[in-house]
């Protein structure tokens, strides 16, 4: 096979199956917000360090700023657009909004989707460990308090109701 | 920065990418992970003509049980190194130390073969695969070789292998019965790349001795740094205090660290000293090494 400048991408992004055209070194966050119209996923840094663009792929977070479109063919995505189609995702989004987990909202996209994927696959992790989980995602606003109160009182409470 | 433009290749199975990699030797760049990748693409400190995506390659994402040594697939991720039961058990100097590789999503999509191959002298997995004298696969379309660690590891940045190469799979050796294993690093901030980082991997004689003592330092030259002169100080001796404080002032005086603008070279050296004794005294005081963070516990 000869190496191509356009890739076809076949792609499940939100449980929808898209299909389309990318250049070969268009990042997925790229992809997500300028071919698909997903401007959730947010853009910071662009080299990895600040955590906005974090989704999930195949269920795991992933810097969509440090992947490539080309590469998520095949695979599923879920971004913070259909993050209330998962138990975690809504539970987290809610208290969020109780707890005030939030300010300027550029970073929540990238901390939901961690969070999501930490209480999903670690529902009884610690606080420690929830603000471990959150060590790579950076807040200019909140102080990161109210987000901690956020997930452990939606952790908590999951673990009164059961 | 947006990446350069690029042309893009997704092989499906070894033989096709190593091929690839003859072909168009040189001007070709092998994409695991990208973590390290992408970020000198956005920032134009590499630009490749042609990706490589390896990640089809399921050959590569194996970890086997060799009897002696597992043989773990180069596609094998930090986060994978953290939870897989049978690396746990058998290998746990590498969960471990994976545990303080960036963070939560970098290591959900990093892997070991990249970073041993990206060879950054702070990073944990070559300090690692130093102090257990792991042997390194790598292949091209025309031969396979097995590369020490002391052999793989040339420089800041530069490993061994050649444009028309692929590092497929790690072999690491299982960790041997009574055996203590400590790791702690100084970073300005949790997550980022350590300024510098001890392992040590102690193995006792049943009379409490030390049989067998492997001493490695991140940070300090431009490849990992095996201390082998205080290794040998360990061996056959007692680990008492005493012991702990001439290992740690043998250490500071082997190194040869050059300051930048994160710290100073004294700096280094003081912080090597420190640590060294620091994880020495874990290996006293403490179980297998500290694991207690590990999920599998949750």
């Amino acid at each position: 096979m000869e190496p191509i400048s356009l890739v076809m991408v076949d792609v499940l992004v939100n449980g929808h199956r898209e299909q389309h055209q990318v250049q070969a070194r268009q990042s997925l966050a790229d992809f997500l917000r300028d071919q698909l119209g997903l401007l959730g996923t947010h853009i910071g840094c662009e080299h990895g360090v600040c955590g906005a663009c974090t989704v999930l792929i195949d269920g795991e977070p992933v810097r969509s700023c440090l992947s490539l479109a080309a590469s998520v063919s095949g695979h599923e995505v879920v971004t913070i657009e259909g993050l209330k189609d998962l138990p975690w995702g809504q539970r987290l989004q809610k208290a969020f909004l109780e707890h005030h987990a939030l300010q300027c909202g550029f970073c929540t996209p990238g901390i939901l989707t961690t969070m999501t994927y930490f209480a999903t696959r670690h529902p009884k992790a610690t606080e420690a460990d929830f603000r471990d989980a959150l060590s790579g995602n950076l807040c200019r606003c909140t102080g990161y308090q109210s987000i901690v109160t956020a997930v452990v009182s939606a952790v908590s409470s999951e673990h009164n109701d059961a | 920065m947006k990446f350069p433009p690029i042309r893009y290749l997704r092989p499906s199975a070894l033989p096709q990418a190593l091929d690839d990699l003859k072909q168009h030797d040189g001007s070709i760049k092998v994409l695991a992970g990208g973590q390290s990748l992408f970020p000198l693409m956005a920032m134009r400190l590499t630009e490749p003509e042609i990706i490589l995506d390896i990640n089809a390659l399921d050959e590569l994402k194996e970890i086997r049980d060799m009897g002696d040594c597992l043989a773990i697939g180069a596609l094998i991720r930090h986060q994978q190194l953290i939870e897989d039961v049978t690396i746990q058990q058998q290998t746990p100097v590498l969960s471990l130390v994976a545990r303080h590789i960036g963070h939560l999503a970098i290591r959900c999509r990093g892997t070991i073969g990249g970073s041993l191959v990206h060879s950054d002298p702070s990073a944990e997995l070559p300090l690692a695969i130093c102090a257990l004298d792991g042997e390194l696969i790598v292949q091209s379309a025309d031969e396979t070789k097995v590369v020490p660690a002391e052999e793989f590891f040339l420089s800041y940045l530069t490993s061994a292998v050649a444009a028309n190469e692929m590092l497929t799979t790690i072999r690491v050796p299982k960790m041997a019965n009574q055996t203590k294993i400590a790791f702690d690093e100084v970073a300005s901030r949790a997550g980022d790349f350590a300024l510098v980082s001890v392992l040590a991997i102690v193995t006792f004689r049943d009379d409490g001795a030390i049989q067998r003592a492997r001493l490695a330092i991140g940070g300090v030259s431009d490849v990992p740094f095996r201390a082998r002169d205080a290794e040998l100080l360990m061996n056959d001796a007692a680990l008492t205090p005493e012991l702990v404080t001439r290992v740690a002032r043998t250490v500071s005086e082997a190194i040869e660290p050059v300051g930048d603008l994160h710290a100073s070279a004294d700096f280094r050296r003081h912080l090597a000293r420190v640590l060294t004794g620091r994880v020495l005294n874990k290996v006293i005081a403490g179980a297998k090494g500290d694991l207690s963070w590990n999920p599998s516990v949750w």
